[in-house]
Parts: C-alpha cells; structure tokens; sequence
C-alpha cells in the first residue's frame, strides 16, 4: 500500500512543531547560555537607550514637516520676535499697582539669565512723543473733543482751582444749566438745545460723574484703598495712551509680561520645565508683597509646558500603581512569588529591548508615545501569564521540567505568537494612519510587542530552567486550587444560566447600538488638561473676560501696504475680533485725525495753565455741593436711566460716608484721595497737550524697535499680521469657521489655532484609519492563525461585542471621545483580538471538553488575568490629575472588561452552543492543529 | 419838621413807602405757590391760587422784550402784545402748575437780599430732606417803585439767560413765526396732557 504523500499544509504544521520542539529543547540545553545573551543584549539596548534616545515635546512634532502651515509656523517664529513666548498675566486691583508689579517681575526676571532669554513688558514710547494721540481712531478723538468742549468751565476750574470743592461745584453748575437748559426745551418744544452753549450734562461726564464718586466711595469706606482712575471716561481713549508702554489688556483688566523662556536641551522631556519653575517662583516671591493682585502664566508654550509636567507626573504615578496592582494581581492569582516575579522580569527585559529598538528605529518619544512602559507592561504580560499557567499546569499533572516546557512550546506558543503577531500587526498597520504620531505609536508599539514575547519566550524559559537548581519547582499535585475552585464556580454558572446571560448580551448589546450615535468627540484641548491647571485657569479667565482666545492666528505680506490690506480683508470677517500688526503701528486716516486735533488745539490753548496744587479738601462745603447735586441727580425714565440710577447710588453713599464717618477719617481720606487724582489729572493734562501738536503723521521710523520687531521680519522682507477671533476657539465649531474664513483671505494663514485644529483633525483621522487597519490586519491574522473563517470570526466575536457595549458605558457615563483617548480605538483592537484568539485555539485543541472546563482551564484563567492585569495596567492611568490620561485609562479599562466579559461568558457558551450547528468543527484526524496527546484536557 | 418831611415824601412816593421789599415779594410767590400744590388752577383751588395772583409779582412784559432782545424792536406793536400773552399763557399752562408741585413740600431757608440800583437778588434754599437741597436765587426788578420777578436762577445758573439764548438762536436760525408756532404747540400739548 502506497502511503498518501502530506499535504503542503501538513508539511508545514510539522515544521512549526519541530521548530517548536527545537526551540523548547535548546532553551532547556542552552539555559544559561540563553540568560546570559538575553542580559548582554538587554545592557548593550539600555546603554544604547540613554545614549541616544531624544524625547519630542509639543504638538507640532506629531505632525509631518513637509505641512506647509507648521513650515510657515516655524518660519514665523525665527524671523518674528514674541512669536510664541510665555505670557505672564496680571489681574491688578489698578494700574498702578499692575505697573509696579509687572515692573518688578521684569526685574527680577532679568537677573535669571540662565533661565530667561528675552523679557518683553514695557514698549520705550519716545519715540512717539508728541504723536501719540494720533493712535486714537477719528470717533475717539471725536469723543475727546466734545468731551472738552462740554466741559469747558470744569476743565478751567481744575486748572486754575484744582481741588474736589471745585470740581464738584463746577460739575454741580454743569448739572444745573443741564437742568435749565432741560427746562428751557420743555417750554419752547425743543428735542435739543438749538443754542450750543445752552448746556447739558452729556452721557460721558455722567459716566466721569459716576466712577469719581464710585472711587470717593471706595476711598472714605475702603481700609487699604488703592486709587483708580476715574479720568478715563472723562478723557476718553487718551487715557489708555498713558501706560507708559506697558502691556495692557482692552479691558483695562489684565497686565502682560511676555518671557521667551530658555529650552533646555538636556532636561529630558520638558525643555521648559526649569525656566517655567523660575517665572512661577518669581510670581509667587513677589505676589507677597502686592496684596490683591493675582497673576500666573500661560499661552501655547506654558499649556504646553503643563501638559508635559502632568503628564509625566501621572505617568510616573500610573506606572507605579500598574506594577503594584499588576503584582498584587499575580500574587492573589498564583499565590507565589516566583511566577510574578519570573514574568516582570521578563517583561522588563523585553521593555529594555523595545527601548533599544525605538532609539534605532524612531528615535525620539513624543507625549503620544511616552506611555509605552505602562503600557507594553499592561500588553505583554498576558503572554508570561499564558506560558506560567501552562507550564504550572503541566507540571501539576506530574510532567518534569524539560516534558512541561515541550508541551508549552507545542500547544501554547502556537497561540502566543499568534495573539502577539495579531497585536503587533494591529499597531504596524497603523503606520499607513497619514499622521506622523500616530504611526511612531504604531512602530514602537508593534516592536515592542514583538520583542516582548521574544524575551517570553528566551528570557523565561531560560530563567524556569536556570532558577530551578537554586530555586526547585514546588506543585501541590492533584490538590485543586482556590483559583480553579473560583474559575470552575463561574464556569458552572455561565453554563447553567447560558440563556439570561445570552439575553443579557443581547441586551447589551442592542442597547449599545443605539448609544453609537451619541457618542462624541470633546475637540477642545483645555478639556484634557488637569482640573484648576495655572495655565488652563489664566486661559479661561482671559477667555471669560474678554470672550476670545489668547490664540491668534499669524499670516504675512510682503510689503507694509499689502499687510494694511489683508488686515482690512482680515477685520472685516465676521468671526475675526480684531487684527494686530503693522497697521496697528501706523494707523490709517491719519490725515483726518491730524484735522481733528487741529479743532481741538484751540480748544485748550484757551485755557489757563495748569496749577500743580490741590487746596485743602473743605468736607462741609464739598457735602453742601453734593447735597445740590442729590436733588437734581434723580433716576429718571430715558435713556440715562441706569447711569443716572448708577450716579445717584454712588453719591448717596459718598453723602452718607461723610455724615457718618469720623470726622477726621473723612479728611484724611478726601485728602489722601484728591492728592492722586489730581496726579492723575495732571499726567493725562499733560499728555494731551504734548500730544496736540504733532509735526506731521506717524511713520515706521516713529515705531518703537521693540514692536517693530515684532511685526517686520529681520530682513524686513515681511509683515505679519497676527489675528484674533471673536469667539472661544478652544472649541471646534467657532474655530472650524475661524480656520474657514481666514483661509478665504489667505489659504497660508497658520498659527496655534491652524496647528491645533490640523492636528486635531489628523489625529483623529489617524486614530480611526489606524483603528480600521488594524482590524483588517487582525482580520487577516486571526484567518492565518486559526485557518478557519467560522473560528477567525468567533474569535473577533468578543472585540465586537466589547466595542458595542463600551459606547453604551460610554453613553451611560458621559465619556467623550477626545484627543488622548482616541487612541483606545486601535489599542483595543489590538488588545481585544487576543483573548478570543487564546480560546478559539484552546477549544480546538481540547474537543470534547465543556464551558466549564474552558472557563476554569489554564487558558481561560489567563484570559481573565491578562484582562485584569490589563485593566488595572490601564486603569492605573485614572489616578492622572490630566484629564486626557484619565479618560484614556478610563475608557481602555471599561473597553478592556467589556472584552474580558464578553470572551469569557458569551464566547465559550457560543463556541459549545455552535458545535451542532458548524459542520466543520467536527474532528478531522489529519488536522494537526488538533491535539494528539490524549493527556491533554482543560483542566 | 420832620414829621412834615417823611409825609410829603410819602405823598409824592406812596410805592417807597408801602411797596413790598424783593423779599417780602419773593416770600409771597414762594408762599402762594405752596399753599397752591398740586390743586394750582383746578375748581376746587383756593382763591389766591389763581395765574392773576401769581403774576402780580412777576415782570412778563419785561421778560419779554428782555427774551427778544434786538428782535423786539422789529416785531411791531401787535405782535409784541401775541408774545407777551403768549409767554403768559406758557408759563401759566407749564411753569406755574410744575413750580407749585416742586415747591409744595420742600422747607425754605431764606438768605439775604442783594440790592443794586433798581435790581435785586434774593436767595432761597429749597431743602428737601430726602432729596437734597437747591438754592434758588429770585432776580427782581424794580419798575414803578414795584418789585417783580423776573427771573430765577437754578444753583447760580439763569433760567432766563437760557431761554433767551434759545429764543434768539430760534428767531436766528429759523424765524419769529416758528418760535410761536413752537410756543404754541407747547401749550397744546400741555392742555392735552393736563385732560389726560
């Protein structure tokens, strides 16, 4: 009889079992041999690591170079000073204490040479002096001279007589002719006076009227009083040109110091981190001395700067917990030391290696990739736990050592590689993902993988074998253990209530069908930093108080009048706030404003000289005034009524104040607070008349250098133009529109909103490509491994069902999707595949065995603690105060045990529900994947 | 003899002798319009609550001519009598019915009176206490040996300085039949609000 020659499948099973017999027979020979290459290797890959490796900060190295935009933003940022420094903001009760602060900060700053390379808080105006009223727009200057010609007669009095009696009496006469005046109309049917000079009492000298006697107030009742000027709306926008070049918000609420913070190459991942402790320290050294006054940094480079501390900190954080609970895991799961100890070091060799294999092959870590030791710790240890538990098993039915690590090798290492082959070509296959962070994720996390099953399968056998002369194999044999006695309880269970459980699936999983559509994505990146994060804070307040980013997006021109055009094309959009740059140094319409101030010359050459001292305060004489005043400052029903209603409210409490506060704390205050305003009257007196006669328009050589700089490139070829949006960009859809528009005056418009959003968007789309190449890559493996599609779809069954069920947890407990968290999407594909692989194979091999005994064998005992020890690897990150970490643990754990239950409870009962139903699980002889040791059972 | 001489003085100058003072006349208009309030011109008003009571102290005509100032010349004899019965009936329909009301409630401190020559200021402190005080000066004018009213200033500030300056810069700008047509609308809608 003619024997049937093999088949080209058969031929190759045989090989891989003589390979695999090989290979257990060499580990047992070579024992030491084995240990001692996989420690050289292990020193020559550390050494090589801290040589070599460079960690990547910011968002912008996540993204491929050749993006024009982030070109064009690195451009920007050597040719224009101030680009992207560290803001510095400063919440003052008043300017002057701002002032004082900011100066002092810079100072200070100054001196930290080794920290600070440029400290920007104060423009040198000189320059500009005797021009600077021509930075006022037309209306303003509009304003300013109706406001003197209105207030002709107080003006006079605070020149000749400067002094509170004075002021009020002369605001009182103001009141009084507005009143007559209001009374003469009413009588000839008039809407206005016809006669100019008729009086009135106009709507900014209320509001001057208003925050003089909101200051008197504060100042008689205020123990620590700091003065503030109520000079602004009497003088309009001058008032803001008297800052001295200080950095000043609109809103007159917020100071600024801007640092450009020395990157320190050698501090490891956060090359800010040492410079941003010196400005914080500095701020906290001086806050002390300014009570009241609140300030902290942020910007793009200090929300950066955080991100990485926090991150590093919960990664160091998580990584420890990981290992504790992860050990802890081992010890109540085996109950000996040496199998957690056997598996973690093998683990950390493999990570050595992997660390080798980053250095060679990236290069560099970024803030995607630095979590790769929790979690290749978190990945490869099921690989450990499935060879220990195996080899135990073996040994408990009475094998030896070198019998237990053959079986090992035949029947388990097929599925070992298999499952780490699945997983890594899951992370390889997101290398086609068209963003750069995101396929470094998928090459580290792929070899990675790879060379930590590669140090299980060396290392570990290795270490079983050369550890038992000094350290022999103990096995209670024949006693069951606590752990199966659990493990076979829940077995029964699950078979005993198949049908609740199937409907409890089936539940499940209808219900998390219908969540999908509810699950969203959180594109706002303040969302994932830590709650009450310095930076985060300042950038929300900022945001609350004016209702814009401190975000601005940058764009050029190549000549000073086609950037005045794009700016005009810029202002003009309806999502744009406001548009910095050389037009904002050289003002349009200057011509008109040069007429305006021409009209308002004559207006104070009029007027006498200014007297520099106040007379004394004479409280009785001030309280008869304001007693005329309360009688005509009465609400009324127009359109001053809230002014007016506003006035009479300060007043009342300034008449009251006086009449009831001692005597002499009422003069000294009065005096201590007339003293400052009239200082104060005095420096805006005297910008306005220096400022009145300038000789001829502003021009680029007028521009103080420190602001040229910041606007004309260093070859003076450019000129940039830096855009701010009117709404809260930090959120997708105002800045998708922003992006949107800008881009309809200049597709190159770039900038940390243009960044952000590209970034986002490439992220995301990278995280979902990735995610469906590593399903068609598991896919494929799972076919190759099992060689059957009715076993390969079984065994992607659980990752399917997990999925569905973790959006409705998701749902359930309002977890969004963001930008840290996305990267669950293609991790537990990745992760997810292998459980059900491990037990499709293990099903196989074990025929004729029962859910019971699948459950509570070596295998599904491992399935559950490499799921376990996965969540709690994962779940470790919760304890992250950054929220982007949190919710990645957070949602890999709950993904993670939706896979878990689903592999453990629906699949076993589906592949013994399925035997009558699928032909082609009956037993073919010739398969040599099916066991043939009679011996072999679940367990 | 001297008996004989203060006799003959008053019999040539009956007005030096028994005219009210800018005082006593600005205490009676005060006192008139008080004790009027609110019931000013209605049925059920007391007697001396009455315009002719109130313009016994008031120099109309004098304001008048005063308010057209160069205009006054050219407007004839006609005309200048419309306007001063016009101007009464302004003030009588808006000023003397919101005076009484603003007055009707408010205590007075009397100051002194200023004399020079045939003019006289007399001022008042009206003092309310829960809305604070004002002083009012009474500028009068001596005509005929009789003092009258003929001006108020709010605080130092003239109501008829102001009124003036209107009237003018209307009879300017536009023309004498505007400001009446304008006065007299003023009037009516008075009326209309008054029936409302």
């Amino acid at each position: 009889m003619q024997a049937i020659p093999p088949s080209f499948k058969q031929r190759l099973v045989a090989l891989e079992k003589q390979a695999l017999r090989a290979c257990a027979r060499g580990i047992v020979s070579y024992a030491k041999t084995a240990l001692a290459g996989c420690l050289l290797l292990t020193v020559a890959a550390s050494l090589y690591t801290a040589r070599h490796l460079e960690l990547v900060t910011g968002r912008n190295d996540l993204i491929s170079t050749e993006k024009r935009y982030l070109q064009l933003d690195e451009e920007y940022s050597e040719e224009f000073v101030g680009v992207d420094q560290v803001a510095v903001v400063v919440e003052p009760q008043d300017i002057p204490q701002g002032k004082a602060f900011v100066t002092r900060l810079g100072e200070r700053l100054a001196q930290e040479q080794e920290h600070i390379a440029e400290i920007f808080y104060r423009v040198d105006v000189s320059s500009l002096e005797g021009k600077k009223l021509l930075y006022l727009p037309a209306e303003d200057l509009r304003d300013l001279q109706r406001s003197l010609e209105d207030s002709q007669e107080i003006i006079h009095e605070l020149l000749t007589n400067p002094g509170l009696n004075t002021l009020f009496e002369a605001i009182n006469t103001q009141v009084s002719s507005a009143v007559v005046s209001h009374l003469v109309d009413e009588f000839l049917g008039l809407g206005a006076p016809l006669d100019e000079d008729s009086g009135e009492f106009s709507d900014s000298q209320l509001s001057f009227l208003t925050a003089l006697l909101q200051e008197i107030a504060r100042a008689l009742y205020g123990q620590d009083y700091r003065y503030r000027s109520p000079w602004a709306e009497f003088f309009g926008g001058t008032a803001q040109l008297d800052d001295d070049g200080f950095l000043i918000a609109e809103n007159r609420k917020y100071m600024f110091l801007m640092v450009e913070a020395k990157e320190d190459a050698t501090a490891g991942f956060n090359d800010l981190q040492d410079s941003m402790a010196a400005i914080r320290q500095a701020i906290a050294d001086l806050k002390v001395e300014f009570p009241g006054l609140d300030a902290g940094v942020t910007g793009t480079k200090a929300l950066g700067n955080d991100e990485m501390l926090s991150a590093q900190h919960d990664t160091a954080v998580a990584t420890v917990v990981s290992l504790s609970g992860i050990a802890l895991l081992y010890l109540l799961f085996f109950r000996r030391i040496r199998h957690p100890l056997f598996i973690v070091s093998s683990l950390m060799i493999g990570l050595s290696w992997t660390l080798g294999f980053v250095t060679l092959s990236v290069g560099h870590l970024t803030i995607i990739t630095v979590f790769i030791a929790p979690m290749l710790l978190g990945l490869a240890d099921d690989f450990g736990v499935h060879f220990m538990t195996r080899y135990e098993e073996e040994r408990g039915k009475g094998k030896n050592q070198a019998e237990a690590i053959t079986i090992v090798f035949e029947q388990t290492v097929p599925s070992i590689i298999a499952g780490a082959l699945t997983t890594s070509l899951a992370f390889f296959a997101v290398i086609l993902a068209d963003f750069r962070g995101v396929q470094e994720l998928g090459i580290i996390s792929g070899g990675g993988i790879l060379l930590s099953v590669l140090a299980i399968l060396t290392f570990l056998p290795a270490l079983i074998v050369g550890m038992d002369t000094f350290w022999p194999w103990r096995v209670p044999v024949g006693q069951q253990t606590v752990l199966q006695t659990t493990f076979s309880g829940l077995g029964k269970y699950v078979e005993r209530k198949r049908s609740l459980l199937f409907g409890i699936a089936g539940l499940g999983t209808v219900a998390g069908l219908l969540a999908l559509p509810w699950v969203s994505f959180d594109y706002n990146l303040l969302n994932l930093q830590a709650h009450g994060t310095e930076s985060v804070e300042w950038e929300k307040r900022i945001i609350a108080n004016s209702e814009r980013s401190s975000w601005n997006a940058l764009a050029t021109a190549p000549t000073p009048e086609a950037a005045r055009q794009k700016a005009q094309a810029f202002a003009a959009l309806p999502s744009v706030e406001t548009v910095e740059g050389v037009a904002s140094l050289i003002p349009d319409g200057q011509q008109e404003r040069l007429h305006i101030l021409t009209i308002i010359r004559p207006l104070l050459s009029e007027l006498p000289p200014l007297s520099n001292n106040p007379q004394e305060v004479e409280v009785g004489q001030l309280e008869l005034t304001l007693d005329k005043l309360r009688l005509k400052i009465r609400d009324q029903e127009n359109g001053s009524a809230t002014l007016l209603h506003e006035a009479r409210q300060h007043l009342l409490a300034v008449f009251e104040a006086i009449r009831t506060l001692p005597e002499q704390n009422v003069q000294q205050r009065l005096a201590l607070f007339q003293d400052a305003l009239f200082l104060d009257f005095q420096d805006k007196w005297s910008l306005l008349s220096n400022n009145l006669s300038p000789d001829g328009p502003i021009t680029f050589a007028d521009v103080p250098p420190q602001l040229r700089s910041r606007f004309v490139s260093r070859d003076g070829q450019r000129f940039l133009l830096q855009i701010y949006p009117k709404e809260n960009i930090w959120e997708r859809e105002p800045l998708t529109e922003f992006i949107r528009q800008l881009r309809t005056v200049d597709p190159d418009v770039t900038g940390s909103p243009i960044i952000g959003y590209e970034s986002i968007g490439a992220m995301q789309n990278g995280y979902i490509e990735a995610a469906w190449y590593a399903f068609l890559a598991i896919l494929v493996v799972t076919f190759l491994a099992l060689r059957r599609i009715t076993d390969a779809l079984l065994a992607i069954l659980p990752l399917g069902l997990g999925m569905i069920w973790t959006a409705g947890l998701m749902w359930l407990w309002d977890v969004q999707f963001n930008l840290a968290n996305m990267v669950a999407a293609p991790l537990i594909i990745g992760i997810g595949v292998e459980n059900g692989i491990h037990l499709v194979h293990r099903f196989r091999v074990g025929r004729g065995g029962s859910v019971v005994s699948l459950i509570a064998g070596s295998t599904g005992q491992a399935v559950v603690l490499f799921s376990l020890t996965t969540m709690v690897g994962f779940g470790s990150l919760m304890v992250a105060q950054y929220y982007g970490i949190f919710s990645m643990g957070l949602l890999l754990s709950l993904a993670v045990g939706s896979v878990l239950v689903a592999s453990i409870v629906v699949l076993p009962l589906l592949l013994y529900e399925s035997i009558g139903f699928i032909g082609s699980f009956a037993s073919d002889p010739m398969d040599p994947i099916n066991p043939t040791d009679p011996t072999d059972s679940h367990g | 003899m001297g008996r004989t001489l203060l006799l003959v003085i008053g019999l040539l100058f009956p007005q030096l002798g028994w005219a009210d003072s800018p005082a006593e006349v600005t205490k009676r208009l005060i006192s008139t319009m008080q004790s009027c309030g609110q019931e000013f011109g209605s049925p059920s008003a007391p007697p001396q609550c009455t315009s002719e009571e109130i313009e016994k102290n008031l120099a109309v005509v004098q304001l008048s001519r005063w308010l057209m100032g160069p205009h006054w010349d050219t407007l004839g004899q006609e005309k200048q009598d419309d306007f001063i019965a016009l101007l009464t009936r302004l003030l009588r329909e808006l000023a003397y019915p919101r005076a009484s009301e603003f007055l009707a409630d408010t205590q007075f401190e009397y100051g002194d009176t200023q004399l020079q020559g045939n003019e006289a200021l007399t001022e008042v402190s009206v003092v309310n206490p829960d809305e604070g005080r004002v002083t009012i000066g009474f500028r009068l004018n001596q005509s005929e040996g009789v003092w009258k009213i003929w001006d108020v200033r709010l605080d130092g500030v003239s109501m008829a300085s102001n009124l003036r300056k209107q009237v003018q810069s209307l009879m300017s700008k536009q023309s004498y039949e505007e400001l009446v047509e304008r006065m007299q609308r003023t009037i009516a809608n008075a009326k209309t609000e008054e029936a409302g």
